[in-house]
């Protein structure tokens, strides 16, 4: 029985799913040296055989892949929603002596769900380039991969070593 | 009159419902999603509150037709306004986008030349579709995220309402934005827009059409000195803000002001006594030693207010260690560069002293002037909550850096109550667009929305629904007097006569202030004596 997250209704790694017939719960348990991988989408070849291709490790790279190039597209779909920019914008002259300009789907605002440590969410509305850097943080906040701060000196705390909150970046 | 489109329908203009004779146009929602996908996703749920849908894409069109008609019940447009929307996946945490698909400028009906408007605002005040075939407003909304599909206002933990995410975006897309880039100041394509025709910096005193590109980028991050300067939405402040802005003063050194400041969720809300106390740094004796991380030295606090530096511990945990030294409240100071200051999140009841945060800048300020500082955290009730200090008008979000989110297209984030279009959508506000509770149409007269082509731009325009007939009348009674327009524009005289009629509540009060009116304009030339002896006969047998 494969996994749920080989159902068709995640299109993005069943072709990989049905290819390699490799659980994705399987595939995920990557070495921890590759961590390159989410940053770049790999094809098979050369550079999957220097890194010892085992077919789990080349399926969790294919996911990994998948995913990451899904993730850079919504990223750019963001960033063109929310983009100010008028470059290649064009007026056109109307029958009435009006001016029009198509927007071509920019200038659009953008709601964010930003996780709260409750349970709940902060829903804030941004427009402009920042947006998509706005989404990542609230992803990374979700996903528990938001950059903490360390003490510099904390031999001489007394207060236990604690997850920091939220709220502090 | 709810309507929805098929996308595929377009052509033939197929309707889910039946459109409204032509005279009023409606807002219709065309579903731009394939079969079995968002809007059509056939997945069974249960109805929840005021949503009678038993599939997921059901609830979906529900929403956004209810918050459809929110907006077409209050605008009224005169003319259909296409809104293409779609679910689909948008990236995590992403929950939805609007936006104009087109703007457009000197068309007949603008109020201002040379002023780019959003497709659907420019086409009601045009009276007519400016550009067939294309649609007004596009929207985009997730397709995997928890929403709450309710339409109480009630969401569960762990979900997001989609109704008030569905009437801000929209509210975007009607006009509530401008189409600057503000993190450089540039027009879009040169040209000015009617957003910015209202926006003003009660600094500099110009409106945001009349700056220079580093002008307007300046005043982006100009925090808590940008206001709105339309006549509707500020007429509506006084029924819609609470009086009080949390503040922090500085009692001494003299001529230093006072700082805004972010709450926090935990200990007591300021008050508008306040605390005052001699103010000074945080020490906890480990590096950074500014940052209370630590417990502080017992007694090093009390009697005082505690400066302390934001990062590495939660904000609960700094506030618990001054108090636990005896201080009577904290200031957190930002280690980040972000104004207006945000607030503070975190969980202690056993925290009873006031705590507040301020901006890096305010508390670089704090800190330089430590000899015989003393502040006092409180509630400023001699202001209502959103308005600015210097020319009294509702502020619009500047934010420092402009690049921390939308800014100046949202009201500021220190009105109270929430307001719809602030740039957090906050969990407490309901669905109204009006006042009492909120400003958001008041925004959208100012924009034009409800023109009556009178020649005076709506947002300097006291009169809307101007009575523009060429004479004056009052009822029946024609007074023989020419129905001019009094400066500074908007209001005829016939308006003036109405407002006397609907403002007093008896005959002798309606009399008095039909005489003082006439009296004023006699006197300014606007009538002659005898016009005026016409007006006072006719206004004499309106006993209505």
């Amino acid at each position: 029985m494969k996994p749920a997250s080989c159902s068709p209704r995640n299109w993005l790694i069943l072709g990989f799913c049905a290819l390699l017939g490799a659980p994705v719960t399987q595939a995920q348990e990557a070495k921890p040296n590759e961590t390159r991988l989410p940053q770049q989408v790999i094809p098979t070849g050369e550079e999957d055989a220097k890194a010892e291709a085992t077919p789990v490790t080349q399926a969790a790279r294919s996911a990994v892949s998948a995913e990451a190039a899904e993730t850079q597209r919504l990223e750019a779909e963001l960033r063109e929603m929310t983009s100010e920019s008028d470059e290649g914008l064009v007026i056109e002259q109307q029958p009435d002596g009006s001016e029009l300009v198509d927007l071509q789907g920019r200038f659009m605002s953008v709601a964010i769900a930003t996780p709260n440590a409750d349970g709940s969410y902060t829903v804030s509305c941004h427009t402009g380039e920042d947006a998509a850097g706005h989404a990542k943080h609230a992803h990374d906040i979700a996903a528990g991969t938001a950059p903490r701060a360390v003490k510099q000196d904390s031999a001489k705390s007394t207060t236990p070593t604690a997850p920091k909150a939220l709220e502090e970046k | 009159m709810r309507r929805f489109l098929l996308a595929a329908a377009i052509a033939a203009t197929t309707l889910l419902g039946t459109p409204a004779a032509m005279a009023q146009g409606s807002i219709i929602i065309v579903n731009g999603d394939a079969p079995n996908e968002g809007f059509n996703d056939p997945t069974p749920v249960a109805p929840v509150a005021g949503n009678p849908f038993t599939t997921r894409g059901g609830q979906r069109q529900f929403v956004f037709l209810f918050g459809a008609d929110i907006w077409e019940s209050r605008l009224q447009p005169t003319n259909d306004i296409r809104v293409t929307a779609r679910f689909e996946p948008l990236g995590p945490n992403v929950l939805g986008s609007a936006g104009a698909v087109t703007a457009s400028r000197n068309f007949p009906g603008a109020e201002y030349p040379d002023t780019w408007y959003h497709a659907a605002l420019a086409d009601r005040l045009a009276g007519t579709d400016l550009v067939p075939g294309f649609f007004d407003i596009r929207a985009l909304f997730s397709s995997d995220f928890n929403f709450y599909y309710g339409t109480d206002n009630n969401e569960p933990p762990g979900t997001v309402d989609l109704l008030p995410v569905v009437l801000h975006e929209l509210g975007h897309g009607l006009g509530f934005a401008n189409f600057v880039t503000e993190a450089t100041g540039s027009l879009l394509l040169g040209g000015a827009d009617i957003y910015s025709q209202y926006t003003l910096d009660v600094t500099t005193k110009k409106n945001w059409n009349s700056m220079t590109n580093a002008e307007r980028q300046a005043s982006a991050i100009n925090v808590r000195k940008v206001s709105w300067d339309g006549v509707h939405v500020n007429k509506n402040v006084p029924a819609v803000l609470h009086r009080g802005d949390p503040a922090l003063r500085v009692v001494n050194p003299g001529g230093l002001g006072s700082f805004a400041v972010g709450l926090a969720t935990f200990g007591p809300a300021l008050t508008a006594t306040g605390v005052a106390a001699p103010a000074v740094l945080a020490d906890d004796g480990v590096a950074p030693t500014g940052d209370a991380c630590e417990p502080l030295p017992a007694g090093s606090g009390t009697g005082k207010i505690l400066i302390v530096d934001r990062g590495l511990c939660a904000f609960a945990l700094k506030v618990k260690n001054a108090q636990d030294a005896g201080a009577k409240g904290v200031v957190v100071v930002d280690n980040v560069q972000a104004a207006p200051p945000p607030g503070m999140a975190g969980v202690d009841p056993t925290i009873v002293i006031p705590s507040v945060r301020v901006s890096l800048n305010d508390g670089n300020t704090l800190k330089a002037n430590l000899t015989d500082l003393r502040l006092k955290l409180f509630i400023d009730t001699g202001i209502l909550a959103g308005m600015d200090r210097v020319k009294r008008l509702m502020m619009v979000a500047a934010l420092n850096p402009v690049v921390a989110g939308s800014s100046i297209s949202h009201f500021d984030t220190a009105a109270f109550p929430n307001q719809l279009m602030e740039p957090a959508i906050n969990a407490d506000l309901t669905s109204s667009v009006d006042p009492p509770q909120d400003l958001t149409s008041s925004l959208m007269t100012d924009l034009g929305w409800f023109t009556d082509a009178d020649s005076t731009p709506d947002g300097r325009d006291a009169c809307i629904g101007s009575d523009l007939r060429p004479g004056v009348f009052i009822g029946t009674c024609n007074a023989n007097t020419n129905n001019i327009m009094l400066p500074p524009g908007g209001c005829t005289l016939s308006d003036e006569l109405n407002w006397c009629d609907a403002n007093t509540t008896n005959h002798d009060a309606y009399m008095q202030c039909v005489r003082s009116h006439t009296a004023n304009w006699v006197r300014d030339w606007f009538i002659t004596s005898t016009n005026r002896q016409s007006i006072l006969a006719c206004a004499a047998g309106n006993t209505d």
